[in-house]
């Protein structure tokens, strides 16, 4: 009787894994973590889609930036840019602008009205045919200097931060605005719901560093006080509250040791 | 000179000045009084009703930025006044 039982509880696991391997979600190779296609209009106007590398610009800029001084929605599509935006100097437009320099080199334009064969390589870069061998081989060239990380795409970037490898820009001449110092909220914990879990450990300031307070408070996060928003696993891997962001661009919510970092006490 | 201090930076609106000071309180809304708060809030929705009349990709640019501050000083003043409430 016993055999019988185990016999069905094997097949009932392979059958389940053989259901699921069908349709689970693929996990992206660590250039390809946090890629973004866009597709709003570009395919209306006869372009590829857009293919924006998170990696790229997260690697020079802090999320707030984008996210907030320069206007870029959290999800894919929200933000409904048109190309007249990115020419007019908003969203894209205001770094790919053909005069905007990072490191002294001069960041390319972005969108036009009308382009000649030799401009379409420029659009290429952003309206992406296919993939680009060159682009990859530039991200692991970036990620031999970096600390590693086992999830994502394989960076310890809040490691990478703290050693001064990043050099974090969060302000931009013309757009953003002279902000006072921020009084950066402290650490702390949170009980998980399964008994033996470590507890998470929430700091405010690896947050901030990046974020600051409006791209979480009140749209991701509703409550001030600790514990007012109740939230489960399921909606974060459902990319809800952390999941906005972990999963995404930032670290996989699959890498438990990373926020359930406090030893269960006794 | 406080004057000279408030008027517009190169190509900038006067609109713009009121919402660069407006917003940029957004880093410090934790120690801001309900007072101060219900003034930003004030300041945010006469900001909306100009930039609803600007140019499409100036108004989306600047009424997505303008929500996410004015729904950061609306969320404190929240917290603030059901504190002041349990007093």
């Amino acid at each position: 009787m016993k055999r019988i039982i185990l016999v069905c509880l094997i097949l009932l696991v392979s059958s389940g894994a053989l259901w699921g391997a069908g349709t689970k979600k693929r996990k992206p190779l660590p250039h390809d973590f946090g890629s973004v296609t866009i597709n709003n209009y570009s395919q209306q106007a006869g372009m590829p889609p857009v293919v924006f590398d998170h990696w790229v610009h997260r690697k020079n800029y802090t999320c707030r930036l984008c996210h907030v001084d320069i206007g870029f929605g959290m999800t894919a599509n929200s933000t409904q840019i048109r190309a007249v935006d990115n020419s007019k100097g908003y969203f894209c437009g205001v770094c790919h602008n053909g005069s905007t320099t990072f490191n002294k080199s001069r960041i390319f334009e972005s969108c036009a009205t009308s382009y000649s064969r030799e401009d379409y390589k420029r659009c290429v870069k952003c309206h992406a045919v296919e993939k680009d061998p060159a682009k990859e081989e530039a991200f692991y060239n970036f990620l031999e200097k970096m600390p590693r990380e086992t999830f994502g795409n394989g960076i310890n970037w809040e490691k990478a931060e703290e050693a001064g490898l990043l050099k974090l820009v969060d302000s931009m001449e013309g757009v953003s605005f002279k902000k006072s110092s921020m009084k950066v909220q402290a650490d702390f914990s949170l009980k998980s719901k399964v008994d033996g879990m470590p507890e998470i450990i929430f700091s405010h300031q690896k947050h901030t560093v990046w974020n600051g307070c409006e791209l979480c408070h009140p749209d991701i996060f509703v409550g001030i006080k600790k514990g007012a928003s109740k939230y489960s696993m399921i909606e974060l891997f459902d990319g809800k509250y952390c999941g906005v962001c972990h999963d995404k661009v930032a670290f996989p919510q699959t890498d438990c040791k990373r926020c359930h970092a406090k030893p269960v006490a006794g | 000179m406080l004057l000279v201090l408030c008027l517009p930076a190169r190509g900038e609106e006067p609109w713009q000045v009121t919402f660069d000071q407006t917003c940029s309180k957004s880093s410090e809304s934790m120690t801001l009084s309900v007072d101060e708060l219900r003034t930003l809030l004030n300041t945010c929705s006469a900001l909306e009703k100009i930039i609803e009349k600007q140019d499409p990709s100036v108004r989306k640019v600047y009424l997505k930025r303008l929500a996410l501050c004015r729904n950061l000083y609306a969320y404190m003043l929240e917290y603030k006044t059901a504190a002041q409430q349990t007093k």
